[in-house]
């Protein structure tokens, strides 16, 4: 039954309603586009990584010893450093990789048959032994692990044709070459040599997200020992050593040689964090900047109830003085902040659209139902809780004020 | 003027915590714009503004056939953005340049040659490993001595030019011109010590990532150690033939790992210079190496930037735009309270109206007083901005010169600042003016 009089008020205030209403739509806007951009980003984050990375040490070892040049040399460091870290109290297994999961590493070519047919795609590249798939906790779902005497010391990339020419692939590797036939026995164009597939593991999100799809991997035989490469190991260990056992395995890694610098030691997950750290941050600022939209906006509904009441105190009292209760006065400022808001939002929403289809062009994530509700639920909070204040000093003005000449 | 300067003071002063509102409004809306601002700036920086036009990054297309280098940020049609050791050496010998160097970057480790007090174990530092035209060519300051000369590229001489961070790090500064350092078990000389130098963005060195915020390398050392002492390349490498595993079959190999930058400073030199692309290309396809049609391109400083950086220019729009509209929404949040503060003071303006104060005076009497507020919130954003990127860059530990403010930075707040005052009081000034003073006065 107030209706119709707010609505009138709120026309005669254009003003104040159309400000205030944009206000709440720039705000709605920015704000469910922030929220979807969090939402992706936490998706990317929390999606199922495949490893056991709670529990892996990541080492870097950059070695400077000219001593390193001497392949032998190197090779021997290699397999001392790797029998060190598989017999510490407390380590499930130890492996070394061409590159740290997560890292911006090597990215190569993969073809199903031959390379001018569109069968191929980009994967990440990694050199593996016999004890990488235990150590980064990753199940071989099909045909079989890498086997002892297949692990030779090599350079990178696994261009060697004297080496043992197979590989292990990702699901969703093997899913996009062969789609549901059986991957292992299949042969693969890669590093410009033919290889055989001879196991299938499961979900691994190793590959830097930069590179192209996380899950696009494939795994080739070897130590990667080139002349004077740097070294790098992942360390599985029992749950909750990681943090214990990391300052005890640099101190000993670097007394057993003092040739290199332990360039990295750190738990895999700050790898693994650092992956997805450009989409965190960017939904971290968007986040700031869209709390900031609701707190001025906030502000900005505070303001201007708070004119409106002292601008009708005599109003008020009149209404008071007519008869009207308390919660009259109250009810009638918050269904006008309703109306002016509820504007807003539906300004809003048309407003989300526009800014959503580029931010979804760019990957950044894209507004669905859900968070534009959660989005529109609490913008109408905050803007029913904005005139709080307000409506409850509106609801002092005692009916007296109606006889007093302003 | 004066008048209209001590009538806004005056109403600041009255209505503080009103005042203080309106400026932390404008403030806010300035500081998180500006900070917006800044971040698409860095995409338009010159980090070699003095001579970009004359420094070109070189492509030559030795690609395969049948495939395309389709990582990172490379655009079809382009020739590969780095380029193989054959290539590189064989343009190394071209006369035609102003000057010229391939270079890539090297990760070394660094021990002082005398025993030092407080360095006791060999420091990882980056080295770039370049020609002697790379310091004339690109600038580079010095504060003692200079780059190598140029019978130095030939060899035998281990000679390095190290930062002033290095410097600084290792000899406290002191002029180190003639000391040794070891890098990797090698005696160096330091023939010259460069100045603080922070081309931003790292525009020689774009990798994958597309955005160099790192500072330049800690040593530089001439190209033939890097095959003397068979340094690694600490960068990205892509190939598409295979090679035989062993570092000589690596350098002639296919694989592209090498930048190459040239300074041309004259029209005639960079058409004699594609010439002489042209002529090599040709010729190599006669040998069978290169197959692919005529593409090779010398891009100049800013043209490159723009070539890599280009991904970043869709978020970096986004979050400018964002940064537009918060900045409208404060204006529009101003408007309301601006509005509060000139009805508020009816009555004062009435009087004036009534002792005689044409409309136009009260209309310049409230600007003044909006005009002065925006300054104000502008100078408060301005702080604001520049303590938020301070932060960002401590915690990231990125380059002072990444965000730092610059005359165009420092003029478009200030202006937007005074202009979104003036857009915001437009409306309440208007309603302060054309009020009838009768009505204010008569309700007393």
């Amino acid at each position: 039954m107030e209706i119709p009089h707010i609505l009138k008020s709120l026309i005669h205030n254009k003003a104040a309603f159309v400000l205030l209403a944009l206000q709440v739509a720039i705000t709605l806007a920015v704000l469910v586009n922030a929220l979807a951009l969090v939402k992706r980003s936490r998706e990317i984050i929390d999606e199922p990584n495949g490893m056991d990375s709670q529990n892996i040490i990541a080492i870097l070892s950059i070695p400077f010893d000219p001593q390193f040049n001497e392949e032998s040399y190197m090779q021997a460091r290699l397999r001392e450093d790797l029998d060190y870290l598989r017999h510490i109290p407390g380590v499930v297994n130890a492996t070394t990789l061409n590159s740290i999961p997560g890292d911006i590493g090597s990215n190569n070519g993969i073809y199903a048959d031959g390379r001018d047919s569109n069968t191929g795609t980009s994967a990440g590249t990694f050199s593996a032994d016999e004890h990488t798939f235990d150590t980064l906790g990753i199940e071989i779902v099909e045909g079989r692990n890498f086997l002892p005497e297949e692990i030779f010391y090599s350079s990178w990339p696994p261009s060697d044709e004297t080496l043992p020419q197979i590989g292990v692939i990702t699901s969703k590797l093997a899913h996009h070459l062969f789609g549901d036939e059986p991957a292992v026995g299949k042969t693969v164009y890669a590093v410009g040599l033919k290889k055989t597939i001879i196991g299938v593991v499961d979900v691994f999100r190793g590959r830097n997200p930069i590179l192209g799809d996380s899950q696009m991997s494939m795994f080739f035989p070897g130590y990667n020992s080139g002349k004077r490469a740097s070294s790098t190991y992942l360390v599985r260990t029992e749950p909750g050593l990681v943090d214990p056992l990391i300052a005890e395995i640099e101190e000993k890694l670097l007394a057993l040689n003092e040739g290199r610098d332990i360039n990295q030691i750190n738990p895999l997950t700050d790898n693994l964090a650092n992956a997805t750290g450009l989409q965190a941050y960017g939904g971290l600022v968007l986040l700031c900047i869209s709390g900031l939209l609701v707190v001025t906006t906030a502000l900005g509904i505070y303001g201007m109830a708070s004119f409106a009441v002292t601008k009708r105190i005599k109003q008020i009292g009149t209404r008071r003085a007519l008869g009207a209760t308390r919660t009259a006065i109250v009810r009638y400022f918050f269904l006008e902040n309703l109306l002016t808001t509820g504007t807003g939002i539906i300004l809003g929403c048309a407003l989300a659209i526009p800014l959503n289809v580029v931010m979804s062009d760019l990957g950044l994530g894209r507004a669905d139902l859900m968070v534009t509700s959660w989005g529109i639920v609490f913008v109408m909070l905050v803007g029913q809780a904005s005139v709080l204040i307000p409506a409850y000093k509106a609801s002092l003005v005692s009916p007296a004020e109606a006889t007093r000449c302003l | 003027m004066r008048y209209d300067l001590k009538l806004a003071l005056l109403s600041i002063r009255r209505n503080p915590v009103l005042s203080v509102l309106i400026i932390a409004a404008i403030g806010l809306g300035i500081g998180v714009f500006m900070i917006l601002l800044t971040a698409y700036h860095l995409l338009e920086r010159n980090p070699l503004p003095q001579k970009s036009e004359q420094v070109y990054r070189v492509l030559v297309d030795a690609w395969d056939l049948n495939g395309e280098p389709s990582q990172g940020v490379w655009r079809s049609g382009e020739p590969p953005y780095m380029m193989t050791y054959i290539d590189a050496m064989n343009l190394m010998t071209s006369d035609v340049p102003t000057y010229h160097a391939a270079m890539f970057q090297s990760v070394m480790y660094l021990q002082p040659a005398d025993p030092h007090p407080s360095i006791k174990r060999p420091f990882r530092v980056t080295a770039r490993v370049t020609f002697s035209g790379f310091f004339p060519m690109f600038d580079t300051p010095f504060v003692y001595g200079g780059g190598w000369a140029s019978a130095s590229d030939e060899g035998p001489d281990p000679v390095v030019v190290i930062s002033s961070e290095t410097n600084d790090r290792l000899f406290g500064g002191a002029d180190s011109i003639g000391n040794s350092i070891d890098l990797n078990g090698t005696l160096f000389t330091i023939v010259g010590v460069m100045d603080r130098w922070r081309p931003t963005p790292l525009f020689y060195n774009f990798m994958t990532l597309g955005l160099g915020v790192s500072p330049p390398a800690d040593v530089f050392i001439p190209f033939h150690f890097f095959e003397r002492m068979q340094l690694g390349n600490n960068g990205a490498d892509m190939g598409w033939k295979r090679w035989d595993p062993g570092f000589e079959n690596w350098l002639q190999s296919e694989s592209t790992w090498l930048q190459f930058w040239a300074q041309l400073d004259s029209n005639e030199q960079k058409a004699q210079y594609l010439d002489f692309l042209d002529s090599y290309a040709t010729e190599q396809k006669k040998v069978g190496r290169f197959q692919r049609p005529l593409n090779n391109r010398v891009y100049d400083v800013m043209t490159w930037i723009k070539a890599v950086t280009y991904p970043l220019n869709g978020p970096a729009l986004v979050f400018l735009i964002l940064g537009i509209l918060y900045l409208f929404v404060c204006i529009i949040n101003l408007v309301g309270m601006l509005l509060g503060k000139f009805l508020g003071r009816m009555h004062e303006v009435s009087v004036r109206r009534a002792l005689g104060a044409p409309r136009s005076a009260i209309f310049r009497q409230h600007l003044f007083e909006v005009a002065l507020l925006g300054l104000l919130g502008g100078l408060l954003g301005l702080g604001i901005s520049q303590l938020v990127l301070t932060i960002i860059r401590a915690r990231f530990d990125l380059l002072e010169t990444l965000f730092s403010l610059d005359g165009y930075l420092l003029g478009v707040a200030l202006g937007v600042s005074l202009l979104a005052g003036l857009v915001a009081g437009l409306l309440p000034a208007w309603r302060a003016c054309s009020a009838a003073p009768a009505i204010y006065l008569s309700t007393e």
